[in-house]
């Protein structure tokens, strides 16, 4: 069970502000499984038929951190922040800076970010220790009154103090172009294409060259709000035999109708399509497809909306007890904004997921998922913030059950 | 079934073919589970890990019974393990554990937080302001989680990251696009009542003149609702005041006082037209034929029954006209 809990004080977000807090972080999961679920032939060793708890405390943290920001005219033109969080065990140091320099006409923008995290107290573990930098230059031109092109490059670089076996160091390079279509009425069209390449020094195997392109569209037709992106990624491994490479398209839509002054319809779609270069047993082609249908009402501060949607999951696989799915689920919503007071994001999904065909690995269930995101003006500058998910599986093989939840809340008073 | 025929074949084979065999199997599963700690290294599952390493468990077991040249054995016990090597893969590739998706989910949100972060004016609701930093600092959070192969945290949340954001960007844009809606209705009302008090001063009609004065005031409501925020009220205000002023327009709209006002017009126009025309300017000129354009428009549109359109009309060339006349200095 995750949850992450604070308290901050800050000064004024305006040139200069300081915030320093208390605060605890946790986050686990756990659930269940045994070797005799997946094959009761096992009996080599009796041992190994045991259940096992598979148990997983990711981050307990209670710590304390202060963060110095200067903001110029809280303009966005020229920020730094620089930050320091500890923990009885651990320490970080955090940084970022933006600089925009020109108008909105030509404009570069600068991002540098670092981190660095070490474990003053105690023996670390791997990956527990690391240093982190990266940064982006991205440049943008407008080329007319609707037309604007930008290009960005960008590098990351992340060095573990001590590395294990699913924990390596890496550097990630790229570059990327676009253009952006503006009309009139805020809608716009995007394109862009870029090139990533990732290197990681302990294995080869790993290193990989990404190719991506996205187009997407925003904005009105008829009276409806659309939003449209569609995005095809290449991913060539450095392996032998294209092992692991892989062609992915996606397909993401979503359609706001008015059917009413304060009712709306709104079809949601979203298609994901993994075509791996080599069809071994480990990576077989397969299509996420989603979709569905919300009906809502829009009030004045409150918007709500209920419907169903779907996913399917259709694994193109030799093997039989393959993990095709079909998921279905009620959705519902509320979202609350009360002038600058509360902003309050609820959504709720009630469904079931059937396995087509009984595979061997995982097991019919049903769900539910809670994701609540708050922001609550207590009084005058005293603010609340939350973040909630938690999701439950029942399955009918017990063993399967799992639990998540995730929490973090934060109490800003700004003065 | 694949290990029962494989043990009675060997089984049936000679020592030596068994030891063999036994090092074939063996090896071929040292290459699967080779493999399977390269995928899962990638994706980092509880489920997958637990799965790799009762294989790795099992073809220990099977080369010390190798050792102990107890090949048959050794070999169903490899094949076993090979077969939970296979597990191992088969669950990593569960779609929320899938090393790819998660960094698509992570590369989604970084976006967004890039595009939010030229957004953040100095106007911003300081809401909106919070929310952006709690989102960035989980999707730092996110970032740390998926370094370290902890993907199913990382992908919930830098999906919840990406929830605050596109949350925020919805209700603001929204928001946003309400308010301007709004504007733009205020304008065309406030054009609108313009008219129609043009219209009820010369009909001199006093159930007009008191419409008009209840449409004032819910005007007025509305601008008070436009003002706190509140765009349902203010829009439902608006509606009250334009059906107010149409019924006013209707009023005094009756087409023998338009005819009349039209008629007016027209005369003061042929009575001005020469002295504009020498005047030599060109703007005033210009004026003078849009003011004739909109009597005529206000004429064909009289002529329709529209005499809401046809006031609009008449007023505009009214304006024109008397702007006309100041330029030519008459």
């Amino acid at each position: 069970m995750p949850v992450f809990a604070g308290i901050t004080a800050r000064s004024d977000p305006g040139d200069f502000s300081i915030r320093f807090g208390l605060g605890y972080d946790f986050v686990s999961q756990e659930y269940f499984t045994s070797s005799s679920r997946y094959d009761t032939s096992l009996t080599a060793d009796p041992d190994l038929t045991d259940v096992a708890l598979l148990s997983k405390d990711y981050l307990d943290d209670k710590k304390g951190l202060v963060y110095l920001k200067i903001d110029p005219k809280a303009e966005g033109r020229y920020i730094f922040e620089a930050g320091w969080e500890q923990t009885p065990e651990m320490l970080r140091a955090v940084g970022w800076g933006h600089i925009v320099l020109g108008n909105h006409r030509n404009r570069l923008e600068t991002d540098l970010n670092f981190e660095i995290k070490d474990r003053y107290n105690g023996e670390p573990d791997a990956g527990e220790e690391l240093s982190i930098v990266k940064g982006k230059v991205r440049y943008a031109k407008k080329l007319s009154e609707t037309i604007e092109s930008s290009i960005r490059i960008y590098a990351e670089n992340v060095a573990f103090d001590s590395t294990g076996s699913f924990i390596y160091d890496y550097s990630r390079v790229g570059s990327e172009a676009g253009f952006n279509i503006l009309s009139r009425g805020f809608n716009s069209v995007f394109f862009s294409a870029g090139i990533e390449k990732r290197n990681v020094p302990d294995s080869g195997l790993l290193d990989y060259t990404l190719v991506r392109a996205n187009l997407g569209y925003f904005g009105l037709v008829a009276e409806s709000r659309i939003s449209v992106d569609l995005t095809a990624e290449n991913k060539d491994f450095n392996s032998p035999d294209n092992q692991n490479d892989y062609l992915l398209t996606t397909l993401y839509g979503d359609l706001k109708i008015p059917a009413d002054p304060n009712y709306f319809l709104k079809p949601l779609l979203s298609l994901e399509y993994f075509n791996f270069k080599n069809d071994d047993y480990v990576n077989d082609d397969y299509v996420l497809a989603g979709g569905g249908l919300l009906l809502g009402r829009d009030y004045d501060r409150l918007s709500i909306a209920v419907g169903p949607k779907i996913e399917l999951h259709s694994i193109a696989t030799d093997f039989d007890d393959d993990d095709d799915y079909l998921e279905y689920l009620i959705f519902g919503s509320i979202d609350l904004l009360y002038s600058d007071r509360i902003l309050c994001l609820f959504e709720n999904q009630i469904g079931r997921r059937g396995y087509k065909n009984d595979p061997l690995y995982y097991s019919d269930f049903t769900f539910d998922r809670i994701s609540l995101i708050g922001s609550f003006k207590i009084a005058g500058a005293l603010n609340f913030d939350l973040l909630l998910s938690a999701e439950w599986e029942w399955h009918e093989i017990e063993a399967d059950d799992n639990r998540f939840y995730l929490l973090s809340s934060g109490l800003n008073y700004t003065f | 079934m694949g290990v029962l025929v494989c043990s009675i074949a060997f089984a049936q084979g000679s020592q030596q073919q068994v030891q063999n065999r036994f090092q074939y199997e063996f090896e071929r599963t040292e290459q699967v589970i080779n493999q399977a700690k390269n995928t899962i290294a990638e994706s980092n599952t509880e489920k997958g890990k637990a799965l790799l390493d009762m294989a790795i468990q099992l073809q220990n077991q099977a080369r010390t019974m190798g050792q102990n040249h107890m090949y048959l054995q050794g070999a169903t016990t490899t094949l076993k393990a090979r077969e939970q090597a296979r597990s191992a893969m088969t669950v990593n590739r569960q779609a929320e554990e899938n090393e790819n998706l998660v960094l698509r989910q992570l590369e989604r949100s970084d976006n967004l937080i890039a595009q939010f972060q030229n957004r953040m004016s100095a106007d911003a609701p300081q809401m909106a302001r919070t929310l952006f930093d709690t989102a960035r600092e989980n999707q730092r959070r996110a970032w740390e989680f998926y370094r370290n192969r902890n993907l199913r945290p990382a992908l919930k949340l830098s999906r919840q990251a990406e929830k605050s954001l596109r949350g925020i960007a919805e209700r603001y844009k929204a928001r946003q696009g309400d308010l301007t809606r709004l504007q733009n209705q205020i304008k065309q009302v406030e054009q609108k009542m313009e008219q129609v008090k043009t219209m009820v001063r010369e009909c001199d009609n006093e159930e007009a003149a008191g419409l008009l004065v209840k449409a004032k005031n819910s005007f007025n409501e509305c601008l008070e609702h436009a003002a706190k925020g509140e765009v349902k009220k203010a829009e439902n205000q608006l509606r009250l005041t334009r059906r107010l002023l149409t019924q006013t327009a209707g009023l005094c709209g009756d087409q023998d006082a338009l005819q009349k006002f039209i008629q007016q017009i027209n005369q003061e126009m042929d009575r001005v037209a020469e002295a504009i025309q020498n005047s030599g300017d060109n703007r005033a000129i210009k004026l003078m034929q849009s003011a004739r354009e909109h009597l005529r428009e206000a004429r064909r549109l009289c002529a329709g029954g529209n005499s809401e359109n046809c006031a609009a009309n008449i007023k505009a060339a009214q304006m024109n006209l008397q702007k006309a006349k100041r330029l030519a200095g008459l």
